[in-house]
């Protein structure tokens, strides 16, 4: 085989050779997010006739952290949203916070680090905006990913206000996100807590074409996806200190909560 | 799972107190009459006269190998079941075995004769053993024994020897890991668990003692060919298991590095844990890559369970826990010793793997 030469440097450091790839030490893979996002935003585009709005002014030469609202089992919605926004990011792809278990999946997980996307955790994320990186945040987590059909786009609790944490420590402004789609493109029928956890999940999703399908049962069903981003917070100006209390986090948490509900019940309409 | 069996100390600490409790003052008095050595602290322009354990391993062989870059080193006593391998006039051998009772007053009662004022203890095993019973012997209680006669002598400085390895291999890690995070080695590592068990007991005499100078060092996977670990025979192996759907990260630090680190905590006062590390990681299909390996995919739902019991059939050398190595990665941050040590290692990652291949990247380039 003749070795292929390769530009040098990478984020780790790492020289780059035909044989090794740049990655960071997240696994993020520039070339394999250069080849795979244009093909997730044809997708996007023709498949779920995604459609993105925005209030205010969206510059975001500074990192911010994005705030949507979460559903199905798999983050489709974390890539769509990524693709709508990377372009407007000034070449600093968005890093796409996910829960724990999509990192145990085989090959999802493996491709989900390789476009950038990492476990959820305060570490992770003040060390990527620290490096002027936005991070999409899912503060649902799994209750939003297990939410079923029937209970619709109901919010669900924002975690413990570990959003409104990060962002108040960090100084970073927060951008809310409302989304509809995925609730349809993986409708969640029935999910079993038992099962799931037998096999290291929080849940086993039964939707109309998983288990029947088998893998093939993991690829999403047509469904238009619908996003509004929103205008930016500034919640450090909100708490009027950089080591807010207990009340102060909740009382943010609940605005942010309240915002991206907002957005949500008008892309809804 | 077998009962983990009680050393004679711990008996002897029970029948002590199993009496009348005595009172506060007369254990306050206790406390005045029964005063400990002062620490002797070694400084840079100071004689040092250091003692090791685990001279057969590579951080204890490789200190004994090259005494004159650790600074001026007067005496180096070794504590070991076996002679080290070194013509050193200035080695001292002393044959004892960590996992008997009454090893520390031994060893305590040779380090004041020969006023030791620095302890390396690197008395751990780096492949897994099946005589767990004797592995928790030597590496946790040893590890109390070795503290039990730093105090005694008054030795004022000891390094740790640990592995990155102790934080443990799961999807719940930060990336990269700081030295503050918690080990999870326990649960998903089990042979790892003697070692969290001797890092609690280096951490609790670090806040009893705080008089001596207490370094860990969490080195990152060791690569050398000439090393015999785990690691290293899989990654020699014309064909490699990795497990479909996973591609991992992984950290390797050069032995020349890590002793590096080691001869720096020695010889200055370094106190606190340290990961050693490199600033890159390599994703494990570009280190089959660069050793032209075959890669054999095994499904992980059926290699897991099926090591699992290979292992236990007593089928294999390489605990069946150790397949997570290739399923998660485990990537740390070594900015700490960068910033406090001024370690920066000369090599990284990935010139580790192209050395251990034999292979350079002019070609590449």
């Amino acid at each position: 085989m003749t070795p292929r030469p390769q530009s040098s440097g990478g984020p780790t450091g790492a020289r780059g050779t035909a044989l090794v790839r740049r990655m960071d030490l997240w696994g993020f893979d520039p070339d394999f997010h250069r080849h795979v996002m244009p093909f997730i935003g044809w997708t996007a585009e023709n498949l779920f006739k995604t459609k993105v709005s925005f209030e205010g002014n969206p510059d975001w030469r500074r990192p911010r952290i994005f705030v949507s609202n979460h559903g199905g089992f798999l983050p489709l919605d974390a890539l769509m949203i990524k693709s709508a926004l990377d372009p407007m990011l000034f070449g600093k792809p968005l890093r796409p916070l996910l829960e724990d278990y999509v990192f145990t999946l085989p090959y999802i997980g493996m491709w989900m680090s390789r476009l950038g996307c990492v476990r959820a955790c305060q570490e992770n994320a003040v060390r990527l905006l620290a490096q002027g990186q936005s991070v999409l945040a899912f503060p649902e987590g799994v209750k939003g990913a297990g939410k079923t059909l029937f209970e619709g786009n109901r919010i669900q609790r924002f975690g413990r206000g570990g959003v409104v944490r990060l962002a108040i420590r960090t100084d970073v402004e927060v951008v809310p996100v409302g989304i509809t789609g995925p609730e349809t493109a993986y409708p969640v029928l029935a999910r079993f807590e038992t099962i799931g956890k037998l096999l290291g999940l929080p849940f086993l999703p039964v939707t109309p074409t998983f288990p029947l399908l088998g893998v093939l049962g993991l690829l999403p069903l047509p469904a238009r996806f619908s996003m509004i981003v929103g205008e930016t917070i500034n919640l450090r100006e909100k708490a009027g200190t950089d080591s807010p209390d207990e009340a102060d986090v909740l009382r943010l948490n609940e605005l942010v909560r309240g915002r991206v509900s907002d957005l949500l019940y008008r892309v809804q309409k | 799972m077998p009962m983990k069996p009680r050393t004679k100390t711990g008996n002897a600490v029970r029948k002590r107190t199993a009496g009348k409790r005595p009172s506060a003052s007369k254990i306050a008095a206790k406390k005045t009459v029964k005063k400990r050595p002062r620490a002797r602290r070694s400084d840079r322009s100071d004689v040092l006269s250091i003692a090791v354990t685990g001279s057969q391993t590579l951080v204890g062989a490789g200190i004994l190998d090259g005494l004159d870059a650790v600074g001026n080193v007067e005496r180096a006593v070794v504590f070991d079941v076996q002679p080290p391998d070194t013509g050193d006039p200035r080695v001292v051998y002393h044959q004892l075995d960590l996992t008997q009772p009454g090893a520390d007053a031994e060893m305590a009662e040779v380090m004041s004769q020969h006023k030791t004022n620095c302890f390396l203890h690197s008395a751990f095993l780096w492949n897994t053993v099946r005589d767990t019973e004797w592995a928790h012997e030597l590496e946790s209680v040893g590890t109390d024994r070795v503290l039990a006669a730093v105090v005694r002598a008054g030795v004022g400085k000891l390094v740790v020897t640990s592995s990155v390895s102790v934080y443990g291999i799961t999807h719940r890690n930060a990336t990269p890991l700081s030295e503050d995070a918690a080990l999870f080695s326990a649960r998903t590592l089990p042979p790892w668990s003697d070692k969290v068990d001797a890092e609690a007991a280096v951490k609790r005499f670090t806040e009893s003692h705080p008089e001596v100078c207490t370094t860990v060092i969490r080195s990152a996977l060791v690569l050398d060919p000439r090393v015999d670990r785990a690691i290293s025979r899989t990654l020699r192996n014309r064909v490699m298991p990795s497990l479909l759907g996973f591609d991992p990260l992984f950290q390797f630090i050069h032995p020349h590095d890590l002793l590096e680190a080691y001869r720096r905590c020695i010889r200055e006062d370094h106190p606190g844990v340290f990961n050693i590390t490199t600033e890159d990681a390599i994703a494990l299909s570009d280190i089959m890559r660069l050793g032209s390996k075959v890669r054999v995919k095994l499904p992980h739902v059926l290699a897991l369970p099926g090591y699992r019991l290979l292992w236990t059939a007593g089928i294999g050398d390489v605990h069946w826990s150790f397949l997570n190595f290739l399923r998660f990665s485990l990537v740390t941050d070594g900015s700490r010793a960068r910033r406090e040590l001024g370690f920066v290692p000369e090599r990284s990652t990935l010139d580790t793997v192209l050395e251990f291949y034999g292979k350079s990247l002019e070609g590449f380039e």
